[in-house]
């Protein structure tokens, strides 16, 4: 009996360790150092450079208007992929395969990658090559150092979280559903948004939130290829960090890209659960 | 009046033969049963009538038009499911709805309607629930509510009792076809049942290895089935020969007497030598499993079984040549 409370309580308490010194107390140092200042204690200083200052918001801005362009596009992207996948691949082999193809990239590191859309989307990289052969530009288009550079690579590195996530829904969906929509008298596309999309939706959502949380503290992908030309909230935390060695203002960064954060995603989970009534469980 | 014309429909799956030239025609109002064994292709020809598969060959009528070019949303005729389908992220209330918005009606219209069709099924309380909050006898009511609030022509339902105890399934029975004969739709239902299928049906449409064999009144399926297939598959047969050899007759249990060895046979009646080989007593009926030569016999009476009627003694099996049904005829 007393052996059994034993091993109950450190089944309980062996994860609250783990989550607490992986978690929670690193977060702590960075939300104490944000608060407080070497010389005066503690102080709001950090946090009102931050918000008072034009080019931090700037910058905020940016680094949201990329996460926010990456999430839409890979669930853009990511619904017609894993519809492919799960509704139209009838062979086995072939969607295991393609599954593989897909995680794989995953396994290489980030930084690899992004040098390796360095090289495609230089000026006269492969994209530029294509793009000018098909005749669709005659002048080579600048992608590195720009916006939309960053977006190409952020999406090619996250768009395998919302193909997985909205595939398992996906395969989840029994077909008889959409067979009784048309039954009733829905034409294909109103049985697809009218059923198979919202009982997909936790998918696309839990993929989503993925992709947004990755893509808004991402470092090393806008950092490669933005050549120096476009800054996102990560690069700025870092730079404060590994050259100026300021942790406060540093931490203050990170606590604000957090809380930001975390502040779209539940208005974005709130604003998915109104909509679906009674999803809940599915 | 026909309804629906199912006319020389064939469908293939790699080569197998699901559908073998099936041609029906349906009056307006009917309640026809399909019936056969595990695979015989009802499945298949119900949703080639919904439109979820098109046929190789042949052609499907509603109303003397061909719709077997439309897409399942566009054809006159409601499906219950065989796992009912309903949507589980709405409410009983949306799932009924559906089709009336589908059809154009706002929602205060449709909720309406799916209100009454609720009531006619007698759920009117649980509208507000959610489907996976009921059990399997109320979410086949929602299935049926939301199939019939459209009030279509035509109800094609895919064994939509097979899941439900055998209490339930009989009250479910009667619900049906009360409903059935109320709103004079005509149905279309698919079962493994064959006391099912008697019990409800004006006909019953008999399948085998993707082919009909026969679709006639229950009692015509009964009494005079046309194949070995379908005398056999309805109800117990007995085959012996229509007069002393040649082509084979059916002949219904209950129409085979027991008779002492020696003991004169009622006019006109034909006797065969028989053994008897095991006597079971059932439900109010009595079995009497006899061997004449090779041919295995059975005999069906109320009651019990005369006394001193064991396995291992010699009799007579007799029967009214009146009743003794030609196949093929
Ligand atoms: N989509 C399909 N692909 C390949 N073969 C199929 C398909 N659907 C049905 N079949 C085959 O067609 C035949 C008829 O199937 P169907 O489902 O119509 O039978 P059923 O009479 O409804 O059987 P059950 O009583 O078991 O439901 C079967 O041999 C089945 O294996
Ligand atoms: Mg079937």
């Amino acid at each position: 009996m007393a052996s059994a409370r034993l091993t109950l309580f450190w089944l309980l308490a062996l994860p609250v360790l783990v989550f607490t010194g992986f978690f929670l107390i690193p977060l702590g140092v960075v939300l104490v150092s944000s608060f407080t200042a070497p010389e005066d204690g503690l102080t709001l200083a950090h946090y009102a450079r931050i918000l008072l200052d034009a080019y931090h918001w700037q910058v905020i801005a940016t680094t949201f208007r990329i996460a926010i362009f990456s999430t839409l596009i890979c669930v853009a992207l990511g619904y017609p992929l894993a519809w492919y996948l799960v509704r139209i691949v009838q062979l086995r082999s072939w969607r295991r395969a393609c599954v593989i193809l897909l995680v794989l990239p995953l396994f290489t590191s980030n930084i690899v990658r992004s040098f390796g859309w360095m090289v495609l989307l230089g000026r006269s990289g492969l994209v530029n090559d294509a793009l000018m052969s098909l005749g669709l530009i005659d002048r080579p288009m600048r992608f590195l150092g720009t916006e939309t550079g960053i977006l190409i690579g952020m999406v090619y590195i996250l768009l395998p979280f919302t193909v997985l996530t909205i595939g398992t829904a996906l395969a989840r969906v029994d077909r008889g559903l959409e067979q009784a929509a048309r039954d009733l008298g829905a034409t294909p596309a109103r049985a697809f948004w009218s059923v198979t999309f919202p009982l997909t939706l936790h998918g696309v959502m839990a993929g989503a939130i993925i992709v947004f949380s990755m893509a808004i503290s991402a470092y090393v992908t806008p950092a490669l290829l933005s050549g120096g030309k476009v800054t996102v909230l990560a690069m700025l935390a870092f730079q404060q960090y590994s050259t100026v060695f300021d942790f406060h203002y540093g931490g203050a960064l990170s606590i604000t890209l957090l809380v930001l954060t975390l502040a779209l995603i539940g208005l974005a989970s709130r604003m998915t659960r109104g909509r679906t009534p009674g999803a809940g469980g599915h | 009046m026909t309804l629906l014309a199912i006319d020389d429909i064939t469908k293939s799956f790699a080569g197998h033969k699901a559908l073998d030239h099936v041609t029906l025609d349906i009056r307006q109002g009917e309640f026809i049963s399909l019936l056969g064994p595990s695979g015989c292709g009802k499945t298949t020809l119900l949703r080639t009538v919904a439109g979820f598969m098109t046929a190789d060959k042949g052609r499907i009528l509603i109303d003397g038009e061909d719709v077997s070019r439309l897409p399942p949303e566009r054809r006159p005729l409601n499906t219950v499911f065989q796992n009912y389908a309903l949507f589980p992220h709405m409410t009983v209330l949306e799932n009924v709805a559906y089709g009336p918005r589908r059809a154009g009606l706002a929602r205060a219209e449709a909720e309406r309607r799916a209100e009454e069709a609720l009531e006619m099924v007698g759920l009117a309380a649980m509208s507000r629930r959610n489907p996976a909050a009921m059990s399997g006898g109320q979410q086949q009511r929602v299935a049926l509510a939301r199939a019939i609030v459209n009030r279509p022509k035509l109800l094609l339902l895919d064994e939509p009792l097979s899941a439900l105890d055998l209490q339930l399934r009989k009250r479910m029975q009667i619900e049906l076809k009360q409903l059935q004969v109320q709103l004079g739709i005509t149905f279309i239902f698919v079962t493994h049942d064959q006391d099912e299928a008697m019990a409800m049906s004006d006909r019953i449409a008999v399948m085998s290895a993707g082919r009909l064999e026969q679709c006639d009144a229950p009692e015509a399926i009964y009494r005079r089935p046309r194949t070995r297939f379908v005398a056999e598959f309805i109800g117990e047969a007995n085959f012996l020969p229509l007069d002393g050899a040649g082509p084979e007759g059916v002949l219904r249990p209950e129409d085979l007497r027991v008779l002492p060895e020696g003991e004169a046979l009622p006019p006109g009646w034909r006797g065969l030598p028989a053994r008897v080989t095991g006597v079971t007593y059932v439900g109010g009926t009595s079995n009497i499993y006899l061997a004449a030569g090779p041919r295995e016999l059975l005999a069906r009476s109320y009651g019990l079984p005369p006394a001193g009627m064991t396995a291992g003694r010699t009799v007579q099996a007799g029967f009214d040549p009146a009743n003794l049904h030609p196949l093929g005829a």
